[in-house]
């Protein structure tokens, strides 16, 4: 047996990791939740070094490139430190093991979808991904708000589904395929319906918007991101959206760059909409959870540049997938210190984190890094990492979009400074949270995430490089 | 004679290397904090003196090239580099912000609110303060301009004056949105790089070849707004409002390094970036920002005849002071540059005294209100000493730093402009009269006797007495300091000559 698996591409040998992964969480009930916590860690650590290890293959459909390996090692690395942040969490969940399970799960989807060039495995992974999602956020099965969460998320994402898949039947209309190469070949022929493209593209494009979070299908973010246990939100944000992007430039860089002319405009007007309603409804909001929540569709719309502004500049590309993992970083950190802070202070209200700069140092230090680097503060890796997004539109010929995107960034600083400001510059009588000390297993993500932001913006360049050679 | 390895390097990073330490050790013991701020702020002067101690023996300023150079690749995919290093410009801009954050430092003997975080953020601020001037990337450079902002904003907005909230927030506003405006001219220039210099790069020096080569009316577009960006920081008139507000509520070794240092950026950035990138656009406008120069000396010296408030009343002789910057930087020709170079350094030393002597004021006698203070000689005779010493100075009388600056900046606009430009020598009879008055009120006022007041503590005479020193000397002997202008104003009036 052992020598056939060798043989596996690395996908393969990954999926049957993390598969034993799962039964194992699911066999090692709530008493032994530390080692069900273990054996996950220790599943998601063996598969993330197997895919640094593991060549470029292609078997079938199912290619490994450097593209999947990098986005997949992405969900991954957020696996690892939800987990860990998880295990502090659900502490009163009677199938803890579930959660796990559930997670690892939607890894295998999310992989599955990012190492594909066929559609159907595509959508098959996408899906794979969205039911594990919708049951894990339910795993407080005795917490109304929970459940509104993840129903709205199913519904939602069911017919974001329906719509992408109703779309891909359109394009399958038009060109007679369902592998990515093919159609990329029959549509630069050019010999295509130009109305089935169109209502095919139509139909994906909000399809994947409700996944990536873009505006108009943006409506059960809040909602959902508020709703769902800290941890499972991060997964959402940082894991679940970067799927949405990486399927999306599967599908547009690889398979539909002939037609980008219908499609670049679209997203171009989706970007410019995104960014601005994303970083004006945050200005309002007074909710650690959903202020976060809207700066993650702002940053939906940054990152849709990609798409909006698509060119042949190797920098929008690179700039782009770069921000993929910032954005990813970013949320781990901010959502996990803030599941920390709301541990500390039994609040999410960002009028109540006044004076936390002083009892909780660490968290409030490394939040604070993360805001900035949020808002693009160089020389973090947020600004980094947007700096060669927009450069690259700049390249592309689109300066209008770089500077509305720039604009919107500077707006941003607004409200991700608010928090600093509570932070640490506003006086309380009764300072909160002293002496009260969150778990460690929040601690480490924290800590990791906001090492990495600082450690990246001193040195981006070696990421940068290598993000210019990995293509969809 | 040779400088350590990376010297200039540890002058830039030592004070923001010290800033956490300063926040930890200030939460055990105040005075700790404080006393390493001090020792922090010696050393950096120290280096620096003898940085500029080398640079005058091994001859360095016959040359307009740069040293103690430290370039290495930072993110060299996009151009970015690490790129310090220092002309003479730069080595004067370096020592006058050592000198004034040490002398800053020592007058903070006031300040008793959170002065663990005080300390921290001043050594911040030096050190960003420090890398405006000594960088020569522009990426740098911003990082830097932009950092000022954040440790300022919090001087005054915490331990500032009863309006400090309002001061800070428009001085924040005003500067960050210049520093937009500059941020854009940055960018434009850099994006052409590749077709200049075969790749993006924001090394000034490719950006100064670059940006001379754009088209002429987009020079003047992006020169404005590079004038805009460094001109709110000078400030000129209009955009000159968050500055009497800022001064008057920042703590007393805050305004000194606004008026000292941070105005200072403004006019550097001008010399430095502006005119080199857009020669074209600069000789062409050359004539209206002279008339702007010529508008900041007499509104400024107008507003400051009626101001009440000794700080307020200073702040505005710097407006009026830097529109003699701005004169002289756009004669194009040696003298004038070099005179503009001259006031800034001047500058900063007598209105740093003056200050620190408004502070003195605030703090011994409770009012900073020309009525409330005068008459009070008798008692504070060091203190009156002082700013008779100060106001002379300020007021350009000859012997005295500021003197040979005006005359100098006057002297190159003659050169250019004629007879016309007369005028500005009844802006310094205005800065005179203002001057005469304030102190005429306040030294030779009628005696108060009922008050109890002390004069001043030992360290504030220690570090009024350097300044004081400073201010004479390189008023009897220019060369101390056109020994290192000369050669960098040179270089920069070719730009402009026609």
């Amino acid at each position: 047996m052992l020598p056939e698996i060798s043989y596996l591409p690395g996908i393969y040998t990954v999926i049957l990791i993390i598969t034993m992964g799962i039964i194992a969480s699911i066999l090692l009930d709530r008493k032994n939740r530390w080692i069900a916590v273990i054996i996950a860690e220790i599943v998601v650590a063996v598969s993330i070094f197997y895919l640094l290890d593991t060549p470029i293959s292609q078997t079938g459909y199912t290619v490994f490139d450097e593209f999947s390996r990098f986005i997949s090692i992405i969900f991954l690395i957020t696996s690892f430190l939800i987990i860990l942040s998880l295990s502090s969490e659900l502490t009163d969940v009677p199938r803890f093991g579930l959660a796990i399970a559930l997670i690892l799960a939607a890894n295998i989807g999310m992989i599955v979808a990012v190492s594909s060039l066929n559609i159907i495995q595509i959508v098959v992974g996408w899906e794979l991904a969205g039911l594990a999602s919708y049951a894990v956020i339910a795993i407080k099965r005795k917490d109304p708000i929970a459940i509104e969460a993840a129903m709205k998320f199913f519904i939602v994402g069911s017919i974001g589904f329906g719509l992408a898949l109703f779309g891909i039947s359109f394009i399958f209309g038009a060109t007679g395929s369902l592998n990515l190469v093919e159609i990329s070949a029959k549509l630069a022929i050019g010999s295509y319906d130009y109305n089935l493209i169109f209502t095919g593209l139509i139909l994906l494009i909000s399809g994947l918007g409700f996944k990536m979070a873009i505006v108009p299908f943006h409506v059960w973010i809040p909602d959902t991101y508020d709703g769902a246990p800290y941890s499972i939100t991060t997964f959402l944000a940082a894991a679940s959206k970067t799927m949405a992007f990486a399927v999306g430039l599967r599908l547009f860089y690889h398979g539909l760059n002939p037609v980008s002319y219908i499609w670049r405009p679209l997203f171009a007007i989706l970007a410019i909409i995104t960014m601005t309603y994303g970083n004006l409804a945050a200005l309002a909001q007074n909710k650690m959870k959903r202020l976060l929540a809207w700066s993650s569709i702002a940053h939906a719309g940054y990152i849709i540049l990609l798409f909006g502004a698509f060119g042949f500049s190797a920098n929008l590309l690179a700039g782009g997938l770069f921000h993929i993992l910032m954005h990813a970083i970013m949320k781990i950190l901010a959502f996990i210190a803030a599941a920390y802070l709301a541990y500390v202070i039994g609040s999410d209200l960002i009028t109540d984190y006044t004076g936390l700069g002083r009892t909780q140092k660490l968290v409030s230090f490394f939040l604070t890094i993360d805001l900035l680097a949020l808002a693009g503060i160089p020389p973090l890796a947020g600004f980094w990492s947007k700096y060669i997004l927009f450069l690259g539109v700049v390249e592309s010929g689109y300066v209008f979009l770089a500077l509305i995107a720039v604009i919107n960034s500077a707006i941003s600083l607004y409200y991700y400074a608010r928090i600093i400001k509570f932070l640490y510059f506003e006086t309380v009588e009764e300072p909160k949270g002293v002496g009260t000390r969150g778990p460690i297993s929040y601690l480490i993500p924290v800590v990791l995430t906001g090492l990495t932001i600082i450690l990246l913006g001193i040195n981006p360049d070696p990421l940068i490089n290598f993000l210019k050679t990995v293509a969809p | 004679m040779e400088a350590f390895p990376f010297e200039l390097s540890i002058v830039l990073w030592l004070p923001i290397l010290a800033s956490p330490i300063a926040y930890f050790v200030g939460l055990a013991s105040k005075k700790a904090s404080r006393w390493l701020a001090i020792i922090v702020s010696l050393i950096d002067l120290i280096l620096s003196l003898h940085l500029a101690l080398i640079f005058w023996v091994n001859g360095y300023y016959t040359t307009t090239n740069l040293y103690f150079v430290d370039l290495f690749n930072w993110v060299p995919s996009v151009g970015i580099t690490y790129y310090i290093g220092v002309d003479g410009f730069s080595m004067i801009m370096v020592l006058l912000s050592t000198i004034l954050s040490l002398s800053a430092v020592i007058a903070s003997n006031h300040i008793h609110d959170s002065e663990h975080l005080y300390y921290a953020l001043f050594l911040l601020l030096e050190t960003s303060l420090i890398g405006v001037f000594v960088s020569f990337d522009l990426f740098l450079f911003y990082i830097f301009w932009e950092l000022v902002l954040v440790p300022m904003y919090f001087l005054i907005a915490v331990w500032g004056g009863p309006k400090r909230k309002y001061a800070a927030i428009k001085f924040f506003i005003y500067t960050h949105v210049g520093s937009v405006i500059m941020l854009i001219a940055f960018f434009y220039v850099y994006w052409n790089t590749p077709s200049v210099i075969g790749m993006y790069s924001f090394n000034l020096f490719n950006m100064v070849k670059t940006g001379a080569q754009l088209a002429l009316t987009i020079q003047i577009y992006l020169f404005l707004a590079l004038f805009i960006g460094f001109g709110i920081k000078v400030p000129i008139v209009p955009f000159h409002t968050w500055l009497p507000d800022a001064h008057v509520e920042a703590p007393s070794p805050i305004s000194v390094i606004l008026a000292g240092v941070l105005l200072k950026m403004g006019g550097y950035g001008i010399l430095r970036i502006a005119l080199p990138m857009f020669p074209n656009a600069a000789k062409l406008l050359a004539w209206y920002l002279a008339i702007i120069g010529v508008i900041n000396i007499f509104y400024a010296g107008f507003v400051a005849m009626w101001q009440l408030d000794i700080k307020r009343l200073i702040a505005y002789s710097s407006i009026a002071h830097m529109g003699i910057v701005v004169l002289g930087s756009v004669t194009g020709n040696t003298p004038g540059v070099a005179g503009a170079i001259y006031m800034m350094f001047a500058h900063g030393l007598i209105n740093g005294l003056l200050f620190l002597l408004a502070g003195v004021y605030k703090h011994h006698v409770h009012s900073r209100m020309i009525p409330d203070i005068a008459g009070l000689t008798h008692k504070m005779p060091l203190t009156s000493a002082f700013l008779v010493i100060g106001g002379f100075a300020g007021l350009g009388l000859p012997g005295l730093a500021a003197f040979v600056a005006e005359f100098l900046a006057i002297l190159g606009a003659f050169y250019t402009w004629g007879l016309s430009i007369a005028i500005v020598v009844f802006g310094a009879v205005l800065n005179a009269a203002y001057i005469l008055w304030a102190i005429q009120r306040i030294v030779f006022g009628p005696q108060k006797e009922e008050e109890e007041v002390k004069d001043l503590c030992i360290p504030e005479i220690i570090s009024f007495t350097i300044l004081t020193i400073l201010i004479v000397l390189l008023g009897i002997y220019p060369p101390l300091l056109m020994t290192f202008i000369r050669n960098p104003a040179t270089a920069i009036a070719q730009y402009l000559a026609p």
